[in-house]
C-alpha cells in the first residue's frame, strides 16, 4: 500500500515565473515517456513478475516515479503563480489556461490528455522489463529536451535530478531483466511466458 | 542525540568503498554544538532520505550485499534521526507521527509548495 511521506524528494524552490516552460514541462507531468506513465506502467507491471527482484524493482522504481510526478508538478505550480492575462496570452499558456486555469492535468505538452495508451503492461515479463528499459530512456530524452531550453537554475536543478534518476533506474531493470534471463532456459529465452505458461502444456517449444 | 563520529571514521579508514560514506552535511551536524539552521535540518532529511531511495534499488537487485546492507542500515539511523529533529522543528513528516492535541498534519506548508523547506 502507499502512505505518504509530507516532503519531496527532491526541494523544488523556484522564485521566478515562467508560463512558456510550464507549459513544456507539462510532458513530464502526463505526456506519452512522463512520470505518470511511468508510475502507472510499472506499477501494473509488477503483477504479472512471477520473480522476487523484479517484483521488487517494479514496485520501488514506480513508488519512486509518483514521488517524481509530484515533484513535476510542484515545479509547474510554482512557475505558474500569480500569472497576469498578458502573461498567459503571451506565453503560449492560454490554451492550458482556458481549460485548466493555473490548476494541474495531466497531458503532453502539445496538449494530448494522459491515457493508458501512453504504457504497456504486457504481462510477459521479458517484453515489460524491455519496455520499461525504452521508457526509461524515452524520459531521460525529454529531460535533455527540456534542459536545452530550460536556462532558469532553479528549474534546472530538480530537472537535472530527475534525469539523472532515469539513468539510474534503465541500469536496475537491466539488472533485473539479467534474473528474468538468468531463471530461464539459456539456450531459448522466449520458450514459454513465465507469467503465463504455468505448465508446459501451455508453452510454445513441445 | 547520540554522536556517531567515531562509527563514521573506522568506517572511512577500514573501506574506501562508495558504502562507506555517510552524507557530508550529517557528519557535519554531528560535531555542532549549537542548534543546526532551519535548512540543515530539512537537507539532512533529503540527503539521508535520497540515500535509503537509492541504496533501496540497488538492495532490490543485490539482496545479498552485505556491504550495501550495513550501509543501508547506517543511512536508516541518520535518517530516524534526522527526520525526529526535523519534525520537532516543522511538524509531521508522516501520519503517523502526529503528536499534540491538534490535528496539525493539515498545516501548511505542503511540500510543492516551495516553502521555507
Amino acid at each position: 500500500m502507499w502512505r505518504y511521506e509530507k516532503r519531496l524528494q527532491y526541494p523544488v524552490k523556484i522564485s521566478q515565473t515562467n508560463p512558456k516552460m510550464a507549459q513544456f514541462i507539462m510532458s513530464q507531468y502526463g505526456g506519452p515517456d512522463g512520470e505518470a506513465g511511468a508510475a502507472m506502467r510499472y506499477l501494473s507491471q509488477r503483477y504479472a513478475m512471477p520473480y522476487e527482484k523484479g517484483k521488487a524493482v517494479l514496485t520501488d522504481v514506480g513508488t519512486e516515479e509518483l514521488g517524481h510526478w509530484e515533484i513535476i508538478a510542484a515545479i509547474i505550480h510554482q512557475l505558474t503563480r500569480n500569472l497576469t492575462p498578458k502573461e498567459i496570452e503571451e506565453s503560449g499558456f492560454g490554451p492550458y489556461y482556458i481549460d485548466h486555469t493555473t490548476g494541474i492535468w495531466p497531458q503532453s505538452a502539445g496538449g494530448v490528455p494522459f491515457n493508458a495508451c501512453e504504457f504497456q503492461s504486457k504481462g510477459d515479463p521479458i517484453t515489460d522489463l524491455c519496455e520499461n528499459l525504452s521508457a526509461e530512456q524515452k524520459a531521460r530524452s525529454t529531460y535533455d529536451n527540456i534542459l536545452r531550453l530550460v536556462k532558469d537554475p532553479e528549474v534546472c536543478d530538480p530537472i537535472r535530478f530527475l534525469r539523472e534518476r532515469e539513468i539510474v533506474h534503465f541500469q536496475r531493470f537491466g539488472e533485473a531483466l539479467r534474473d528474468v534471463q538468468d531463471h530461464l532456459n539459456c539456450r531459448n529465452f522466449y520458450a514459454f511466458n513465465p507469467a503465463f505458461d504455468q505448465n508446459r502444456e501451455n508453452s510454445l517449444a513441445k | 542525540m547520540a554522536c556517531g563520529c567515531n562509527e563514521n571514521t573506522q568506517t572511512s579508514s577500514q573501506n574506501n568503498s562508495l558504502f562507506s560514506q555517510i552524507p557530508q552535511t550529517q557528519q557535519n551536524q554531528q560535531h555542532q554544538q549549537s542548534q543546526p539552521q532551519s535548512c540543515q535540518l530539512a537537507r539532512q532529511v533529503y540527503e539521508t532520505g535520497f540515500a535509503i531511495d537509492d541504496i533501496l534499488l540497488y538492495l532490490d537487485t543485490h539482496p545479498e550485499d552485505t556491504q550495501a546492507m550495513a550501509y543501508y542500515q547506517r543511512l536508516c539511523q541518520l535518517y530516524q534521526n534526522a527526520i525526529q529533529m526535523y519534525e520537532q522543528a516543522y511538524g509531521p513528516l508522516s501520519i503517523t507521527q502526529v503528536t499534540g492535541d491538534i490535528w496539525n498534519w493539515i498545516q501548511n506548508p505542503w511540500p510543492w509548495e516551495g516553502g521555507a523547506n
